[in-house]
């Protein structure tokens, strides 16, 4: 393999992270106190809010229900508003966020979920406050179970970001794009997934060891 | 009686209301327990014993009816009354409901966080209480790696580590085999000897009421049928339930004349 080809490759992963990492990052950072907010309005939450919960839900199920490449699409004016252009690492973040976040506060939503209804009820039974359950007993407990929730997330908005490629997105999704099917170079293609592949192995390895550290649960 | 209550219920009901169903889980209970008894509730299993208990401290609001704790209506104080009132109560549950990512200490440290308490007093509380508990040795061990009555003497010292007035325990032995549920038993009597702290225990074993419990609330249906001495309860039970309880939870250790437990 030429080393400009290996250059490429190394810019690819590196693009790709940068964007898929970052984006994480913002999507947890809007969708966890959404995930939150579903869960203790629930009818069974904590604080049980019935027009909240049925007005977030849907909005989260509608963005949801758009397709990632025509979501891309159609928020082309906005990401251009944002970030100044639609093309690039940098503006793809835009569209990996709105279907990100819908995503991500669901997974929080069903990891929450898991927490032992008993354990938040001893909580209130010692008299803690709706604030004090959610911040020391049902986000702790769920530690474990949002990690594993992370994992889950890394792939599907590293699958995304892949498909970003073929309207201007960065990273080895723009690769595979331009190589594989505009040139029909599948070498150049295979390689793409295979390192796509790694990645999404790498981080799943990596989720599953450091959920096994963190969890108590297990001796 | 000259006594003064630490909780009274005044006509309490309560009702699950569903599209399907509704159930009449407790039906119009009134009942005062003493500062510093063990009271006892027993009934069959479905009979709202847990959803009595649950009344005290309003984790169920009655649909009817009003419950006093030291002479203040919980029923109409607001959320911040109601949490200062939950934590001069303690509660321990049958599935013990530990935080299962904090371990032994943090565990019992939590109630202490939630009221504001500071972080030496905390430790000296923490000490005391594990001491008072036997399980000083497990303080950094995680609930996985504990015994059930193990986890039970945390849930205990996690309930006094506010100081409470009150214990509730719903079905808090009905886990355990029974020479832990006699260990458990015994150092809820001696919390209740040495603290003074009142105990309510709810359970479907006649013989942990007989063990431990001054006096006895019978249960059915929902409705509190029979209430006394557990002494006089055994011997001369009148409801239909104290007397099927009594025939199937085996071994009357009363004799006619004169206790013997
Ligand atoms: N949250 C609830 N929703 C609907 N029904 C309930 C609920 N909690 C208890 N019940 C019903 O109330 C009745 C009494 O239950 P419970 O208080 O748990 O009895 P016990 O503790 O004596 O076994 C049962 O018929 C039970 O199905
Ligand atoms: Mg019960």
């Amino acid at each position: 393999m030429s080393a400009g080809l290996l250059q490429l490759f190394w810019e690819g992963i590196q693009e790709t992270l940068f964007m898929v990492l970052l984006s994480m990052l913002i999507s947890y950072l809007i969708g966890t106190p959404l995930g939150v907010i579903l869960y203790v309005t629930d009818e069974n939450g904590i604080c049980r809010n019935t027009p909240v919960n049925t007005v977030v839900g849907a909005v989260i199920n509608m963005i949801r229900s758009i397709p990632f490449l025509i979501l891309l699409v159609a928020i082309l004016p906005f990401t251009r508003f944002l970030v100044g252009t639609t093309i690039g690492a940098k503006a793809t973040i835009v569209p990996l966020v709105a279907a990100a976040f819908p995503y991500v506060a669901r997974m929080v939503e069903s990891s929450l979920k898991e927490v032992d209804a008993g354990v938040i009820e001893a909580a209130q039974a010692m008299g803690s406050s709706a604030l004090q359950i959610i911040r020391k007993v049902i986000l702790p407990e769920a530690k474990p179970s949002l990690l594993v929730g992370v994992t889950i997330s890394f792939a599907t908005i590293l699958g995304y970001s892949a498909m970003a490629g073929f309207c201007g997105g960065g990273g080895l999704g723009a690769i595979a794009v331009n190589y594989g099917y505009y040139r029909y170079d599948n070498e150049t293609m295979l390689i793409t997934v295979v390192l796509l592949v790694l990645i999404v192995q790498l981080f799943q390895e990596i989720g599953s060891r450091l959920v096994k550290k963190i969890d108590k649960r297990i001796k | 009686m000259a006594q003064k209550a630490v909780i009274r219920f005044e006509h309490v009901s309560k009702s699950f209301t569903s599209k399907k169903m509704n159930v009449n889980a407790v039906r119009n209970v009134s009942l005062e327990i003493q500062k510093g008894e063990i009271f006892g509730i027993i009934g069959f299993s479905g009979a709202g014993k847990s959803t009595l208990i649950r009344c005290m401290n309003l984790l169920e609001r009655p649909t009817d009816g009003n419950v006093f704790f030291q002479g203040v209506n919980l029923c109409e104080v607001n959320n911040q009354k109601l949490r200062e009132a939950r934590q001069k109560m303690g509660m321990i549950f049958q599935q013990f409901n530990l935080l299962e990512q904090r371990n032994v200490w943090e565990n019992i440290c939590y109630p202490l966080e939630i009221a504001g308490v500071e972080k030496k007093e905390r430790k000296q509380r923490i000490e005391e209480l594990l001491t008072l508990v036997d399980l000083t040795e497990k303080a950094k061990a995680y609930p996985s790696q504990l015994s059930g009555g193990q986890k039970q003497r945390v849930a205990i010292a996690r309930a006094l580590a506010t100081d409470p007035e009150v214990i509730l325990c719903d079905e808090a032995t009905s886990a355990l085999d029974p020479i832990t549920t006699k260990s458990i038993l015994d150092l809820l009597k001696k919390i209740n000897e040495t603290r003074g702290v009142t105990i309510v225990i709810i359970t479907h074993e006649m013989k942990v009421a007989e063990q431990v419990c001054d006096r006895v609330g019978v249960m059915n249906q929902g409705e509190l049928v029979e209430l006394g001495e557990v002494r006089e309860i055994f011997l001369h039970p009148q409801s239909d339930t104290a007397k099927k309880m009594i025939l199937f939870g085996g071994g009357i250790r009363y004799e006619e004349g004169g206790g013997t437990t």
